[in-house]
């Protein structure tokens, strides 16, 4: 057995479901966290896009923290979860040092070294993780890696994927459908968000967006994408593009280049794949869909803070 | 090499002292083991003082490492865990309580001698005696000699270091580490009356001055290595000579500690005030490379 998690960028509308899901299983301390989602902004008017990229513990199966533990506190479980046993835990920090995706901190109430277990408590009674539960688009699988009938193995076959930082040779278990290559644009980036400089610098960065007091005045040239004052996050007299915090996929224009010194496989124009895509789960939010009115612009890795 | 995924280090500059520490009680053991007076009284007396240093600056290095974990009262798992020997920490952790014992021991057997020599018997030890004075400084050599590149080690399995990771850093730690064991000999030398004669200390100042010229080849050959390489290191490399922590090198590394010793060494070698400040330099230097290499990113 080899439980992993598929995430699919696809359709991933960065809500924060998982974050808030996570943030409460855990009672995750503020300023910290297990599981979060990266805003990255790509591009310029008018061919601007958001993706929104779910980041969290990798449960590498070469996991750097594993060896790097000196009290041997952190152990992989047979079903292949990489988890951090408090008590052998003596905050040597060589764990946090050692890992690629800044996916381990210091809880500071209890003292010890944390991260992301794939919910294992929830998980050995056949429940889903938190994250998984929660999220509204579905657009992450929790399985078996190694059961070729599992609806993550089967979905895994039948779109191309990717994982975060694959040059670190840490061979993660969470696996991303990314047909725009959006993982790459947080290559220097881990799971943790540095909060704090974050307020200072902007402000409070989770205001409720407000319309504009006067009309927006019209932009240059049309934008490609249907123009939607409310699916736009600009401020009031803008003329940032309407839709530009649609999901990853939707907003793209046909034939973008991606970014330089991106994966090992080439990547197909942005807004398709090179296998047709697995029909989302029922109930679940279609890439296209509009969606809600977040947090401002933000620069890359200035994601939610709940 | 993978970014900088946290906002800050996870380790800060206490665990720098406590590899500059690491590097001074590791380089004087060895230069122990060198470079020793021919006179058997003072070779004991050279040693005791060493030993001494030695001893202070593993036990403040300790007690560094175990203040800077958020609990302390664990340290000893780091000691009793054998299961992940794959550790660099582990086997760093384990070494250093083989060296703690070691120097105890060594320093015990060097007192019973002194006590002896003051007492005026000559005659030497037999027996399982005998043995420990042949075996102990040995061991004690050894795991000096681990605990100078070990930090090399630890600190290449991380994000925080890059440079770490280059070819040379290594020997770049064993031989700061043998140059702050060099300046610390020199200084006692030139400082504790009847230690040493005037050919022995000239002696211990030429290993020391070896010993910062090959340092300067090795930065020398480092840099053209980092130069053009894989854009972590060669990155490092600026932020060292160029950016941010270009005063600390240039100043500290190589002002303090390469060009004022060696025109002091070289140049005023028979001048006692001379040879302390450029022994001092040294062990600025040594310390400021180290940190260099743990802190840059």
């Amino acid at each position: 057995m080899r439980l992993g998690m598929l995430i699919d960028l696809r359709t991933c509308i960065g809500c924060h479901a998982c974050s808030v899901a996570c943030k409460s299983e855990f009672d995750v301390p503020l300023g910290v966290f297990r599981d979060t989602v990266k805003y990255v902004e790509e591009g310029k008017y008018p061919k601007a896009k958001r993706h929104f990229i779910p980041v969290l513990c990798n449960h590498c199966e070469d996991a750097p923290c594993l060896e790097a533990c000196p009290t041997s506190a952190i152990e992989r479980l047979e079903d292949g979860q990489v988890i951090i046993n408090k008590g052998d835990c003596n905050t040597n920090k060589f764990c946090m040092a050692a890992c690629p995706y800044g996916a381990i901190y210091i809880d500071p109430e209890e003292e010890v070294a944390q991260k992301c277990t794939f919910c294992e408590h929830r998980t050995a009674q056949g429940l889903e993780p938190a994250c998984v539960d929660a999220c509204p688009t579905k657009c992450r699988i929790f399985g078996d890696l190694d059961d070729p009938t599992s609806v993550i193995a089967t979905k895994a076959a039948a779109n191309r994927t990717r994982v975060w930082k694959a040059e670190a040779g840490t061979k993660p278990k969470v696996l991303y459908i990314d047909p725009q290559g959006a993982l790459q644009l947080i290559g220097h980036e881990g799971v943790q968000v540095p909060t704090a400089t974050r307020y200072e610098a902007n402000g409070p960065s989770v205001s409720t967006w407000s319309p504009p007091t006067s009309p927006p005045s019209p932009p240059a040239a049309p934008p490609a994408a249907p123009a939607s004052a409310a699916g736009s996050n600009a401020p009031a007299g803008s003329n940032a593009p309407a839709g530009s915090n649609a999901p990853a996929g939707s907003n793209a224009p046909a034939g973008s280049a991606a970014p330089a010194g991106s994966g090992s496989q080439a990547l197909p124009p942005a807004g398709s794949a090179s296998k047709p895509p697995a029909a989302p789960p029922a109930g679940s939010a279609s890439p296209a869909a509009p969606a809600p009115a977040v947090t401002p612009a933000s620069p890359a890795g200035s994601g939610g803070s709940k | 090499m993978f970014g900088h995924p946290l906002p800050e280090s996870p380790w800060g500059t206490l665990l720098a002292v406590y590899f500059i520490l690491i590097g001074i009680s590791s380089g004087i053991t060895l230069q122990l083991w060198w470079t020793r007076p021919r006179d058997s009284k003072a070779a004991d007396s050279f040693e005791w003082y060493g030993g001494l240093v030695a001893a202070v600056a593993l036990g403040i290095a300790s007690i560094i490492l175990i203040i800077d974990l958020g609990q302390p009262q664990r340290f000893f798992l780091m000691l009793t865990s054998f299961s992940n020997l794959g550790s660099p920490m582990a086997v760093g952790a384990k070494l250093l309580a083989l060296k703690s014992g070691l120097l105890a021991l060594y320093l015990f057997l060097l007192f019973k001698r002194r006590q002896a020599h003051a007492a005026g018997d000559s005659t030497s030890p037999v027996g399982a005696t005998a043995t420990l004075y042949r075996v102990v400084p040995v061991l004690l050599g050894i795991s000096s000699f681990g605990l100078a590149v070990y930090p090399a080690t630890l600190l290449s399995r991380t994000w925080i270091s890059p440079m770490a990771m280059s070819p040379a850093a290594s020997v770049i730690f064993l031989c700061t580490a043998m140059a702050a064991g060099a300046a610390i000999a020199v200084i006692l030398a030139h400082v504790v009356p009847g230690l040493a004669d005037q050919h022995f200390r000239a002696r211990i100042v030429g290993t020391l001055v070896f010993l910062v010229a090959i340092q300067g080849l090795l930065f020398i050959f480092e840099g053209l290595a980092l130069h053009g390489n894989v854009p972590a290191l060669s990155s490092s490399l600026n932020e060292m000579i160029s950016g941010r922590w270009s005063r600390t090198f240039w100043g500290l590394v190589v002002v303090a500690g390469l060009v004022v010793p060696l025109v002091t060494l070289v140049g005023f070698s028979r001048h006692r005030i001379a040879v302390i400040v450029g022994a001092t330099g040294v062990l600025i230097g040594t310390g400021a490379a180290r940190y260099l290499f743990f802190i840059v990113h």
